[in-house]
């Protein structure tokens, strides 16, 4: 009887401890995947707003290519809040805890994000470069509105 | 003389005789000396936006305007942003003109007693004169606020400030900045805009162990800046610097805080653009890029501490 129950743990402990092991290593996986995804999306962001940033200087013509920046934008602001699920705050990245401890802030300021951008697309449509430039600023800061209290400085 | 514009539609209506001349009379005295002053304070603002909003003397997150705590984290310790709003007893309302002239191009309290150099008056003393005279205008205008200064947290022998003499005597030239003919009107605004209102080599050029400039370095940036942060490389090096950024980039920068990638300014510059340098004119601003783009190029790479995080 001992003997079973000895070659029974003899058994079942290391597989407990695979087991284990690559569970802890499935969720960290995760929230690399996740962070590696989220600075994917946030690259793309900044991207379109270099784009609109060239066209408002007048440096390229392409006036009629910001509502498809805008739009992107406005897309991919929608994704903000999945992009941090609980957890996701350690390991390589930038965000803070504060994320998480004042999420309701944070929400908030992702909904801004979101409300600007979908001005951006009106104002696009519209045409008015001025009126594009005034916009893009406020969508800058409403970039800002979540960096400053929610990403680490460098 | 606003007013007298005002005043004349009216008086044109009312009568084309004495009493128009009358009233000219009576407002050009009382209009001209009201504007005197008011467009010293306009002036003055105008530097005070062009020195970067002194963000240093507000506390950061909603504090009260220049009436200073402001924590400055350096190497050298943790200074405090002073009071100088025109209060009698806790800001600076109870100077004269000299006195305030004393601190800002010899770093000289009334008192006599040395400034740490965290307050730039190594830039400030570039200044010119009228800029100065302007400048008290309108920081006499501001909300007298009571709060007493906070003493610095910083370890000796950094905090004997008599040693300060010495370090001014190896670190500190004091003096107006001079025109340089061989460049042109525009690079020359631009030099007195970065160098002596901007004071951008304070935080932007690495210091030495005793705090001076590291000259050979000017503007290459540094890990060790204000508040624990990495300074960026603001010399036209095209790979660690903003060799990049063309005029239009940084005068759109320093007007919205947004960078060519599409990201935003942190920190100090943050607050520095959003309360001074996004006043300035279009003029301005192009002469500060034409002047920062014809700086000697200087390959530094300023790891930022989180930058793999960033990046990868």
């Amino acid at each position: 009887m001992g003997d079973l129950a000895r070659k029974g743990f003899a058994v079942v402990l290391p597989a407990a401890v695979i087991c284990l092991g690559i569970a802890f290593a499935r969720a960290q996986d995760a929230a690399e995947g996740i962070i590696k995804y989220r600075q994917n999306v946030m690259k793309s962001q900044a991207g379109h707003l270099g784009a609109i940033s060239g066209v408002v200087k007048g440096q390229v013509p392409f006036k009629e290519h910001v509502a498809a920046h805008a739009a992107a934008l406005n897309g991919t602001s929608r994704m903000i809040l999945q992009l941090f699920p609980e957890g996701s705050g350690t390991g390589e990245t930038r965000a803070k805890p504060e994320i998480w401890q004042q999420w309701n802030k944070f929400k908030q300021a992702a909904q801004k994000l979101q409300d600007e951008t979908a001005k951006l697309v009106q104002v696009a449509d519209i045409g008015d470069l001025d009126q594009i430039t005034t916009q893009f600023v406020v969508v800058g800061k409403a970039c800002g509105g979540c960096h400053k209290p929610f990403r680490k400085r460098r | 003389m606003r007013w007298v514009s005002q005043a004349l539609p009216q008086a044109k209506m009312k009568s084309r005789s004495g009493c128009f001349a009358l009233l000219f009379l009576f407002l050009i005295p009382s209009g001209r000396a009201w504007s005197a002053e008011t467009d010293a304070v306009k002036r003055g603002e105008y530097i005070f936006r062009a020195a970067g909003g002194c963000t240093c003397h507000t506390e950061a997150e909603d504090g009260t305007f220049l009436a200073g705590g402001r924590a400055i984290e350096t190497p050298f310790g943790t200074f405090y942003g002073t009071n100088i709003t025109p209060d009698e007893e806790t800001g600076i309302g109870a100077w004269g003109e000299p006195d305030f002239m004393r601190a800002m191009r010899e770093g000289l309290s009334p008192r006599g007693a040395h400034y740490f150099p965290v307050f730039p008056y190594t830039s400030f003393t570039r200044m010119r004169r009228q800029d100065l005279v302007d400048l008290k205008a309108y920081l006499w205008t501001v909300t007298a606020v009571r709060k007493e200064n906070r003493a610095h947290d910083v370890q000796p022998p950094f905090s004997w400030r008599p040693l300060l003499k010495g370090w001014k005597l190896l670190n500190f030239t004091p003096g107006e900045l001079r025109e340089d003919p061989t460049h042109s009107a525009e690079w020359n605004r631009g030099a007195y805009l970065v160098q002596a209102l901007g004071h951008c080599k304070e935080c932007h050029t690495p210091r030495t162990l005793l705090g001076g400039f590291q000259d050979k370095m000017a503007y290459a940036g540094t890990q060790d800046g204000p508040e624990g942060e990495a300074v960026p490389n603001i010399t036209p090096d095209a790979e660690t610097g903003i060799g990049t950024w063309v005029v239009g980039d940084i005068v759109f920068f320093l007007k919205t805080g947004l960078k060519p990638s599409g990201d935003d300014a942190q920190g100090l510059m943050a607050e520095m653009i959003d309360n001074g340098f996004k006043h300035l004119t279009d003029d301005d601003l192009r002469a500060i890029a034409v002047y920062l783009r014809s700086l000697p190029p200087i390959r530094n790479e300023v790891n930022h501490r989180h930058e793999k995080v960033a990046t990868d």
